[in-house]
Formats: C-alpha cells, sequence, structure tokens
C-alpha cells in the first residue's frame, strides 16, 4: 500500500479544478499549471523509484481487500511511461506559456484542460481494473474533443465531429468487451482475471476477448487498419497541444495493449495460432502504410502525424515477438518514442510561432532564421530515423536482433525499410523547411526565441534518454521481466494467495508463452 | 431471458449502427445514442438475470440467500457508462450546432481540403 500513487492523479485534477476558480486571469492559471506540471515528473520519478525498489505499489481505494474495491497498481512499466508523460506535459506547459498560442485561446480553459487530460493520462497507467480503464479513456477522450476543436474554426469543427463520432464506437466496443469479460469470468480486476484465465485454462472465449480488445486499443494505438482518423484529427489541435497529444495518447493504446497480452492472454496455443500471426501482420502494414502515407503530405504536421502511426508498428512489432528482450526494446522504444515525437511537434509548431505558417511550400530556409532550431530538428529527426549514438537506436536494434532470433525475418526487413523511408521523408522536411534561401517575408530573427527554448528542452530529454541509455534498457529489462512474470503484479494486488493460485493453474498442464531468463 | 435481452440488445445495435451509416448529422447524433444504449442494456444482461431473481436491495426480512438477488455490480457499471455517454452526447450536440451555424446545413459532405493536405 502505497499513496504515493494517487499523487500523479490527484495533482492535475487539483490543479485543474483550482485553474476554474479564477477563469478570467491567465496568470493565475498560467502559475496553477505550471506549479503542477513542474512537480508531476518529480512525483513521477519518486515513484518509479519506490517501485524499483520495492516491486508494484498498489493503492487499495477504500481499503477493500483483494480484487473486490477499485485497485490502482503501479508497475515499472507504467511508473516508467508516467514519468515521460509528465515531462513532456512540463515542456508543452512551458511552449504555452513562453506564446506558442495566442493568448486569447490559451486562457479559453487550455491549462485546465490540459491538466484534465494529464490526470487522465496517469490514471489509465496505473488503474488495475477494466472499467476503470475504460472510465480513465473517456476523460482523456474529453479532454482532447475540447482541445482539438479548441479555436472553433470550420476544419476544426468536421474532424472534431468525426473523432468524436468514431471514438464513441470504439467506446462501445471496449464497453462491450468489458462486460462480457465481467459475465464470463466475473471479475474486471487485471490480477483476479489473470488468476481466473488461467484458472479456466484460457477457454474460446478468451479468444474473443482477446481480439475484440486488440481492436479496441488498436484504434486508440493507430494500428493500420484502424489509423484513418488520426491524421486528419491530430493536426487540428492547437500548437503545442499537439505535442502532448502526439507523444502520450496513441502510447495509452500500446500500453493497454502490452498490459492485456501479458497479464491476461497467455495462452500458448492461441498466441501461436492467432494472436502472433495477427500482431505481426498488423505490425509490419503498420509501419510501412504510415511511412509511405506520410511521402505525400506537404504539410509539416501530416508528415509527422503519419510518422506517429508508422512507429506505433515498431512497439506492435515487439509485442508480437514477444521474449523478454524484445519486450524490453519495445517498452525503451515507447520511452523514447514519447519524448522525441513530442519534440519533433514541438520543433514543427515553433517553426509555425516563427514564421506563420507550417506548409512546407510556404517556409524554406528557415536554418538562416534559427540555425538552433535547425539544430534541434536534425536531432530529433535523427533520433526518430534510430541513428546509432541517438536514443532510436537501442529500441530498434533490440527489435532486430529478437526478430531475427525468434524468425521473423520479414517483418525485421520491413521494419528496416521503413527506417530509411523515416529518415527519407525527415530530410523532405528538412530540404523544404530549414534548407535553402530564405523565403521572402520571413522575419529577420526569431520573433519568439521563448518557444524555441522550451523546444530544446524537450530535445535535451531525448538526448539524456540517449546518454542514459544503458540506465533506461536496464530499467526496460526489470519491467519486461517483471510484466512477464507476473506474480510481482498478481501478489501486490491479491496477496500470496493470487500468486499460489495462478501458479497452480499455469503449472497443470498450461505453458507459459515465454519462460523468463535469468 | 437471456434470449429477450440479447434480441433487445441486438436491435438497439444494429439500429444504431445503421443510423451512424447515415449521412445527415443529426441521424448519426441519434445512431451513437441507440448504440450507447444497446451496450448498456447488453452490461445489464450481464448480471444473473433470470426469472424469479430479485432486485439487490437487501431487507432484514428478506432472504439471505445472495444468489437469489440479481448482480448489484453491472448496474453501477451501467450509471457510470450513462453519465459519461451523457457528457459526450451533449459535447456532440454543442460541436453539431457550430457545425450548423458555419455551414446550414447538417449533412455530412466532402469539404476541398486545405493546401498541403492530401
Amino acid at each position: 500500500m502505497s499513496n504515493v500513487v494517487l499523487l500523479p492523479i490527484l495533482l492535475p485534477l487539483i490543479g485543474a479544478v483550482a485553474c476554474l476558480f479564477r477563469r478570467r486571469s491567465l496568470r493565475f492559471q498560467q502559475i496553477v499549471s505550471g506549479a503542477v506540471s513542474l512537480a508531476l515528473p518529480l512525483a513521477c520519478l519518486a515513484l518509479l523509484l519506490e517501485v524499483r525498489s520495492e516491486g508494484t505499489q498498489v493503492l487499495r481505494l477504500g481499503s477493500w481487500p483483494g480484487a473486490f474495491g477499485i485497485v490502482l497498481a503501479v508497475d515499472l512499466f507504467g511508473a516508467m511511461l508516467m514519468t515521460v508523460s509528465a515531462t513532456v506535459q512540463a515542456t508543452t506547459w512551458w511552449f504555452l506559456v513562453a506564446g506558442g498560442v495566442e493568448r486569447d485561446q490559451e486562457s479559453f480553459l487550455m491549462h485546465p484542460l490540459l491538466l484534465l487530460l494529464g490526470a487522465g493520462v496517469n490514471w489509465a497507467f496505473s488503474t488495475g481494473d477494466l472499467f476503470n480503464l475504460f472510465v480513465s479513456f473517456e476523460i482523456i477522450l474529453l479532454a482532447s474533443y475540447v482541445l482539438i476543436s479548441h479555436g472553433n474554426e470550420r476544419s476544426q469543427l468536421r474532424e472534431s465531429i468525426k473523432f468524436v463520432v468514431l471514438n464513441i464506437i470504439a467506446s462501445a466496443l471496449f464497453l462491450l468487451g468489458a462486460g462480457y469479460t465481467y459475465g464470463v469470468f466475473g471479475s474486471l480486476n487485471f490480477a483476479e482475471l489473470a488468476v481466473r484465465f488461467a484458472q479456466a485454462g484460457y477457454p474460446p472465449e478468451s479468444r474473443v476477448l482477446g481480439t475484440l480488445f486488440l481492436v479496441v486499443f488498436g484504434m486508440k494505438a493507430a494500428v493500420f487498419p484502424l489509423f484513418f482518423w488520426l491524421p486528419d484529427a491530430y493536426p487540428k489541435a492547437p500548437r503545442g497541444v499537439l505535442a502532448l497529444f502526439a507523444g502520450v495518447l496513441t502510447k495509452i493504446g500500446v500500453y493497454c495493449l502490452y498490459r492485456i497480452f501479458t497479464l491476461l492472454f497467455r495462452d500458448p496455443v492461441a498466441f501461436q495460432e492467432w494472436f502472433q500471426p495477427l500482431i505481426l501482420g498488423i505490425a509490419g502494414l503498420t509501419m510501412i502504410i504510415g511511412v509511405l502515407c506520410a511521402f505525400g503530405q506537404y504539410s509539416f504536421r501530416r508528415i509527422l502525424a503519419f510518422h506517429i502511426v508508422s512507429q506505433i508498428g515498431y512497439m506492435v512489432f515487439a509485442l508480437g515477438i514477444f521474449t523478454p528482450l524484445a519486450l524490453a526494446a519495445g517498452i525503451f522504444f515507447i520511452v523514447h518514442q514519447i519524448a522525441v515525437k513530442a519534440a519533433l511537434f514541438l520543433v514543427g509548431d515553433a517553426v509555425a510561432v516563427n514564421v506563420g505558417s507550417e506548409e512546407l511550400k510556404k517556409i524554406s530556409g528557415v536554418a538562416h532564421l534559427s540555425p538552433w532550431l535547425a539544430m534541434l530538428f536534425l536531432l530529433a529527426a535523427f533520433s526518430l530515423a534510430g541513428f546509432p549514438p541517438l536514443s532510436g537506436f537501442y529500441g530498434k536494434y533490440g527489435l532486430v536482433v529478437e526478430g531475427l532470433a525468434g524468425g521473423h525475418g520479414f517483418i525485421v526487413a520491413v521494419s528496416l525499410v521503413t527506417s530509411v523511408f523515416t529518415l527519407a521523408s525527415m530530410m523532405k522536411i528538412w530540404r523544404y523547411a530549414f534548407w535553402g534561401e530564405r523565403h521572402e517575408g520571413m522575419p529577420e530573427r526569431p520573433v519568439n526565441v521563448g518557444v524555441i527554448a522550451a523546444t530544446g528542452g524537450l530535445v535535451a530529454v531525448t538526448l539524456v534518454i540517449a546518454v542514459a541509455s544503458g540506465w533506461v534498457m536496464a530499467l526496460s529489462v526489470e519491467s519486461a521481466t517483471q510484466m512477464l512474470d507476473r506474480a510481482d503484479y498478481v501478489g501486490a494486488v491479491l496477496g500470496e494467495r493470487g500468486v499460489e493460485a495462478l501458479r497452480a493453474a499455469t503449472s497443470s498442464g498450461l505453458l507459459e508463452v515465454a519462460e523468463v531468463q535469468p | 431471458m437471456a434470449f429477450l435481452a440479447s434480441f433487445v440488445v441486438f436491435v438497439f445495435v444494429s439500429a444504431g449502427l445503421y443510423l451512424l451509416m447515415k449521412r445527415n448529422l443529426f441521424e448519426v447524433l441519434l445512431g451513437t445514442i441507440v448504440l450507447s444504449h444497446g451496450v448498456h442494456l447488453f452490461l445489464l444482461s450481464m448480471s444473473g438475470w433470470r426469472a424469479g431473481t430479485l432486485p439487490p436491495i437487501l431487507l432484514h426480512d428478506g432472504p439471505h440467500d445472495v444468489s437469489v438477488y440479481v448482480d448489484p455490480l453491472p448496474q453501477a457499471l451501467i450509471l457510470t457508462a450513462i453519465v459519461i455517454s451523457f457528457g459526450v452526447t451533449s459535447f456532440l450536440v454543442v460541436l453539431m450546432m457550430r457545425g450548423y451555424e458555419e455551414t446550414e446545413s447538417l449533412e455530412a459532405t466532402e469539404e476541398p481540403r486545405g493546401e498541403g493536405e492530401a
């Protein structure tokens, strides 16, 4: 039991409500939001260190025993993602306060909405049962509905109606899945479900449920057949806010896929026959189609939006390989992506703030305007493509090695081709936006250095991940081991009874998918 | 009872999906509402509701065997889900009203895309 678990959810929630007390004072909202945004990464880091030293941290709300009440459970994976998302949130705040958007727009509830989004994100990363996951998704979605239509432009209205309707359908499917799970297995708690799935010997219903949740979370994560909403909706979000969307929101879908496939659907037969080919196929198609779609675009934001989709493919690929090292590489890759994707979008928005447009055909020679900004873009772009000293390399390297060892050579080849294409389309942005003569009508020097500094802050975070890659990788390996072993998570939520029940159920002829190597 | 429940859920969900396919945004709105209600009814049918079961209100002089009551948890879930779908629906209504003010129409038509969009 640890109350620190609640801190990452409560802090932004209190901040959001506090902002509403003085709606007219932008200064007040900036200060409250800033205090919370700075405290949040520290709280998450404290939680991460506590989880690392003492194992999965659990808070039973109302002290109900076992799986009867609402449980918050944070393992290493969740704590890592929380820490890096909170860091992105802090730099988003910096970007906004430095003048990323017009003051009128910023003063209209933008700070409380971002805090609500943060609360929902941390809730999703820490919740221990399916239904609370649904509720946290809805909180995230409601905040993002308002933020995507924030600004009230015609194209925003059109895209946000589509976004809302599609997400209502996804939520309906999620509720169907949750209801079906409860009807068949009699619980919604992840740990309790892990035990009951194993005890029931993974009946056919578990395949149906696994596929249903693959669709639901795949839609949130924007994998291949279900990604069409993302490149239309995301580029409509206000400047700065989009970085948080792009960095964090789709990764929650991936987090949920990792969670359910390591904790619940661990039937080796079903995995080999059905889930593994499905996930691997989705992964390959997501990578290549995302990156090919990016080629035809001439807008900074739309190119990057298709790259979000493409990179999700790598994360899903790690899940498809399903060995401890592949999952560790996948976790490392998610952590890296949250930071680097947000950094790239901040670069794009910083260009738009300083030049007035992010359409590639309308800008050129930004490198003359601000060499710093150009350098930040290069660092982030090379990191995205996976160049060796930068953070993107380590995750991809792990994936390639494990993919070849697991005999998935074709998907590995696809992932390497995708990397080359990624670099090519980054070079396209470079050639149009940063290289060449200065576009006429562009200002002499950067108008707003603050937003460039905020962007630099986030790029520095990606460099920290690269420099400390040994430590982050060790942490990823630990969290992958912890997730595959399950005993730590189940034991923390259900106590010894749960671990024993799980052991008894899995030893009676049912093999684990992946044996954890020491 | 299970047959009746699944039939009602079937009617709601298929009507909702049919309405979602429409071009008129008002019908799409109705579709989301009907679809959500279909799913809520599905949740209700997961509470072990058979002929002869009692509502989950435990009284001192009532039967003490809990198996004669329906499971109250799905009802709590539905309550939460209804509140959420109420909030989302009202936001969608506002969005559509703003769209109507802009375009004087509720038809979902393909608009010319902006520059830089393919």
